[in-house]
C-alpha cells in the first residue's frame, strides 16, 4: 500500500506539464465563454486616476503616450481603450498621441477603433503623432520643443496646418501626461525627463508585474496614479461605465491566480509529506 | 595606426559629449543648453543610423555565412528574411490596409502568443519555486499568495481581509526591496558612466578586459 | 545659475569617491570584494561544459544601444568578456546571442578580443554570435528553440532583461542546464532568484565583471559604489529618525 501511495505521491509531485498546460488553457478560456460575475473592488489608484482625468478642463492639453508593444497588449490594450474612451469624453480638452516605441502608433490607431470619439475632429481636438526614434534623448528634446522632432503628423499632414498645435509647444503646455507602458520603456526615462524637470502630472497604465518596481515613484509622488495590468483596466471600465476586454478577462484571472495558488498547495503538501517520510526512515 | 582610428579620439569626443550634456543639467547658461541641445538632435540622428550600422554589420555576417559550404554554418534564412522586410517596408510605405493586414493578423497574435507563454511557464516555475524549504523561501511563499490572491477578485470575493495584507506587501513591504535596488542599481551606473566617460571601461573599443 | 544642487553634491561626492578609490586601487591597494557564490559558479560552469562536450550560452540582455539601461548591458560585457577568455583556457564551446541589432557590433568586438587575449582567436567561429531579431519575441521564440536543439550545459543570462529572463530560464530548467542569471532591473530580479541555480541581485553585475577580471579600476570604482551606498543608508536612518521626530525640512 505505502509503495503505491509513494507512486501516487510521485505522479503529483512530479506532474507532466503537458497536463498543468491544459489545465490552465481550460481554467482561462471558460470564465472568457461563461463569465462568473465577481465583484471587484476598486484600487485607490485607479480611482485617483480616474478623478485627475475627471477634473480636466476644457481647453486643457494630454498628452497619451503609446509606449506600449505588441506582446504587452493583452495587458495595455484594454487600459489603453479604458484612457482613451475617458479622454475622448471629456468636453473640450486636446489629446496629443505620440509614442516613442516602433509598433506604439499602430497600436494606438488598432485602439481607436474601439474608441467612442465623441465628435471629436481629428487635427482639432486630437492630432497623431508619428513614432519618434531615440529613446530617453527623443523624450527629453521633444519635451522641451515638440518641433525639434517631429513636424508631421502620422498621415503626413504638417502640424502647423492643424489648429490643435497652436498653443502646444512643449510639454509645459500640457496639464497631465498619460499613457501606457510596456516593459519595453523604462519609466524612469519619464521620471528623468518630465517628471522632475517640468513637474507634470504622469498617470501611467503598467502591466501588473511592473507595479511593484512602479511603488517607490508613487510613494515620493513622482507618479501620480496607475493601472496595473488587465485588473486595472477592468477598474477603470467600472469606472467610466464602459464594460471592454479589461473586465472580461477578470474572472479568467481569478481562475488561473486560483489554480497556480492550489497547484503550490499541493506542491507543499507533497514536499512536506515527503520530507516527513524521509525524516521517518 | 591613422589619427581617425586612434581610440583615444573617440574617447575624447565621448567625454566632450558627456561632459556638456551632464552640465547642461546643472548649469542655467544659455550657451550650454543651446550646444546640448544641438547634441541631443544629434543624437536621436545617431540613434537612427545605428540601425543602418547594425543592418549592414548583420548583412556583411549573413553574406559571410552564405558563402560558407557546411551545413550548419549556412546562414541564408536570416538574410533572405532581412532582404523581404526591407522590401515589404518599402513597398508597403504607401499601402496602410495592407499593412494593417500585415501588423493586425501576423505580426500581434504571434507575439501576443510569445508572450501568453508566460502563463504556462509561470505554473511550473512557481510549483517548483513555491516551497518551504528554508525560512526565506517559505516568506516567498506566504508574499506571492498573498499578492496573488490581492490581484485577482476572487481573492477579495474569497476573504476581504487579503486586500490589506497584499496591499501592504505591495506597498511596504516590497517597497524597500525596490528602493534599494533603484539606489544601489543607480550607484552602479553612475560609476560605469564615469568610468565609460574617463576611457576606464574596457572590454571593447579596441581594448581587451581583463586589466591591461 | 547652478540648478539641482542637491543633485550635483550627490554626484560631486560619488565622483570623487570614484576617483579617490581607482586611483588608490591603481597603486596596489586592490579592495577584496566578497566571494559571490553566482561568480564563482561561473568558471564551474563553464567547466561542467566542457567536461560534457555541451556548448555554453551568453546573452547580454536586450537593450538597445540608445536605451538608458545600457549600462546593464556593459556590465554584462564586461563579464563576457571574461567568460569567453575562461571557455577558450578550458576548451568549452561559447555561443552568444545579441539582444538587439545595436549591441551585436559590441558583442562581436568584445569577443574577438577576449579569444585574442586567450591566444586562441580562431576560438570566434561564425556561430559564437548570432542575432536574431530586435523583436523581442521573436527573438525569444529563437533562442527556446536554439536552446533545445544545442542542449546548452550552462546558461548565463546578465544584463537588463524584459521576458525572455522567465523563458530562457525555464527552458534550461527543463533541458537540466546550469542557470546562472543577474539583472539590476528590480522587475526581472524576482525570476532569476527563483528560476535560476545563481542569481547576480542588483549592482552585484557590476561586481562580477570586476571580480572575474580582477582589474584594479573596476574594484575600485566598487568599493566606491560600497561607500555610497553606506552613505545612503545614513542618510535613511537620519530622515527616517527626523522624521519620526516630527522634522522635515526638503533638500
Amino acid at each position: 500500500m505505502e509503495k503505491k501511495n509513494r507512486g501516487i505521491l510521485e505522479a503529483l509531485e512530479y506532474v507532466d506539464r503537458r497536463i498543468l498546460y491544459s489545465l490552465m488553457i481550460i481554467v482561462v478560456a471558460v470564465p472568457l465563454i461563461h463569465p462568473l460575475g465577481l465583484p471587484m473592488p476598486i484600487s485607490s489608484f485607479t480611482r485617483t486616476a480616474y478623478n485627475a482625468i475627471e477634473a480636466l478642463k476644457p481647453g486643457e492639453y494630454v498628452i497619451w503616450a503609446s509606449d506600449v508593444d505588441a506582446g504587452a497588449w493583452a495587458e495595455c490594450g484594454p487600459q489603453s481603450i479604458a484612457f482613451l474612451n475617458h479622454l475622448f469624453r471629456i468636453p473640450n480638452i486636446k489629446i496629443i498621441i505620440v509614442s516613442f516605441i516602433p509598433a506604439g502608433t499602430d497600436l494606438v490607431l488598432l485602439a481607436l477603433k474601439e474608441v467612442d470619439l465623441h465628435d471629436k475632429k481629428y487635427g482639432i481636438d486630437y492630432v497623431i503623432l508619428p513614432y519618434i526614434a531615440g529613446g530617453e534623448t527623443a523624450k527629453a528634446i521633444f519635451f522641451s520643443d515638440v518641433y525639434k522632432v517631429v513636424t508631421l503628423d502620422v498621415y503626413g499632414t504638417h502640424l502647423e496646418q492643424m489648429s490643435i498645435m497652436k498653443d502646444f509647444k512643449n510639454v509645459n503646455d500640457i496639464s497631465i501626461y498619460t499613457g501606457v507602458v510596456s516593459p519595453m520603456t523604462p519609466l524612469e526615462e519619464y521620471i528623468r525627463q518630465l517628471v522632475l524637470p517640468y513637474k507634470k502630472p504622469l498617470i501611467v497604465g503598467v502591466i501588473s508585474v511592473n507595479v511593484p518596481t512602479l511603488m517607490p515613484y508613487i510613494k515620493s509622488g513622482q507618479v501620480t496614479a496607475y493601472l496595473g495590468g488587465a485588473m486595472g483596466a477592468a477598474e477603470y471600465e467600472l469606472l467610466i461605465g464602459r464594460p471592454g476586454s479589461g473586465l472580461a478577462q477578470a474572472d479568467s484571472i481569478s481562475t488561473s491566480h486560483l489554480m497556480i495558488l492550489l497547484l503550490v498547495l499541493m506542491g507543499n503538501i507533497l514536499y512536506i509529506i515527503k520530507r516527513v517520510r524521509g525524516g521517518k526512515k | 595606426m591613422s589619427l581617425i582610428r586612434r581610440r583615444e579620439i573617440s574617447l575624447a569626443l565621448a567625454a566632450i559629449g558627456g561632459i556638456i550634456m551632464i552640465s547642461d543639467y546643472f548649469i542655467n547658461v544659455k550657451a550650454i543648453k543651446d550646444i546640448a541641445a544641438m547634441l541631443q538632435s544629434w543624437g536621436v540622428i545617431l540613434a537612427i543610423f545605428c540601425i543602418f550600422l547594425s543592418t549592414g554589420n548583420l548583412v556583411i555576417y549573413h553574406v559571410q555565412r552564405l558563402s560558407r559550404q557546411t551545413k550548419e554554418e549556412r546562414g541564408w534564412s536570416g538574410l533572405v528574411l532581412l532582404v523581404m522586410s526591407l522590401f515589404v517596408g518599402t513597398y508597403l510605405a504607401g499601402r496602410q490596409d495592407l499593412f494593417n493586414i500585415l501588423f493586425n493578423a501576423i505580426y500581434l497574435p504571434i507575439n501576443q502568443a510569445i508572450y501568453g507563454i508566460i502563463g504556462f511557464f509561470l505554473i511550473t516555475a512557481s510549483y517548483r519555486a513555491f516551497k518551504v524549504r528554508s525560512l526565506e523561501a517559505s516568506l516567498l511563499l506566504v508574499s506571492g499568495c498573498a499578492v496573488i490572491l490581492k490581484n485577482a477578485p476572487i481573492g477579495s470575493w474569497l476573504w476581504e481581509g487579503v486586500i490589506p495584507i497584499g496591499t501592504w506587501f505591495n506597498e511596504v513591504g516590497g517597497l524597500g526591496g525596490n528602493r534599494g535596488f533603484v539606489i544601489a542599481a543607480a550607484l552602479g551606473a553612475f560609476s560605469i558612466g564615469i568610468r565609460v566617460l574617463m576611457g576606464l571601461q574596457k572590454g571593447f573599443a579596441g581594448e581587451a578586459g581583463g586589466g591591461e | 545659475m547652478i540648478t539641482n544642487q542637491n543633485i550635483l553634491i550627490t554626484n560631486l561626492v560619488m565622483f570623487g569617491l570614484l576617483l579617490f578609490f581607482m586611483r588608490k586601487a591603481n597603486a596596489g591597494k586592490i579592495p577584496q570584494i566578497r566571494q559571490i557564490a553566482a561568480v564563482d559558479a561561473i568558471a564551474e560552469g563553464i567547466g561542467r561544459a566542457a567536461e560534457q562536450n555541451r556548448p555554453v550560452f551568453f546573452f547580454p540582455g536586450s537593450v538597445a544601444l540608445e536605451s538608458s539601461e545600457m549600462v546593464q548591458t556593459l556590465a554584462a560585457l564586461n563579464v563576457l568578456s571574461q567568460v569567453a577568455q575562461i571557455a577558450a583556457d578550458k576548451g568549452a564551446v561559447l555561443k552568444c546571442v545579441a539582444g538587439h541589432s545595436t549591441i551585436f557590433p559590441l558583442m562581436e568586438e568584445t569577443l574577438r578580443q577576449a579569444f585574442l587575449t586567450a591566444g586562441t582567436p580562431e576560438s570566434y567561429k561564425s556561430d559564437t554570435l548570432l542575432w536574431f531579431s530586435d523583436s523581442a519575441y521573436a527573438r525569444d521564440a529563437a533562442v527556446m528553440g536554439m536552446m533545445h536543439r544545442e542542449r546548452f550545459a550552462t546558461n548565463i543570462i546578465i544584463g537588463r532583461c524584459y521576458v525572455e529572463s522567465m523563458m530562457y530560464c525555464e527552458t534550461g530548467n527543463f533541458l537540466g542546464a546550469l542557470q546562472i542569471g543577474g539583472t539590476a532591473a528590480a522587475i526581472q530580479a524576482p525570476f532569476f532568484v527563483t528560476m535560476c541555480d545563481y542569481a547576480l541581485i542588483g549592482d552585484e553585475i557590476y561586481a562580477a565583471g570586476a571580480s572575474l577580471s580582477k582589474d584594479p579600476v573596476q574594484l575600485g570604482s566598487i568599493e566606491a559604489q560600497d561607500i555610497g551606498k553606506a552613505i545612503a543608508i545614513v542618510l535613511i536612518i537620519i530622515g527616517t529618525v527626523l522624521l519620526s521626530l516630527g522634522i522635515r525640512f526638503s533638500l
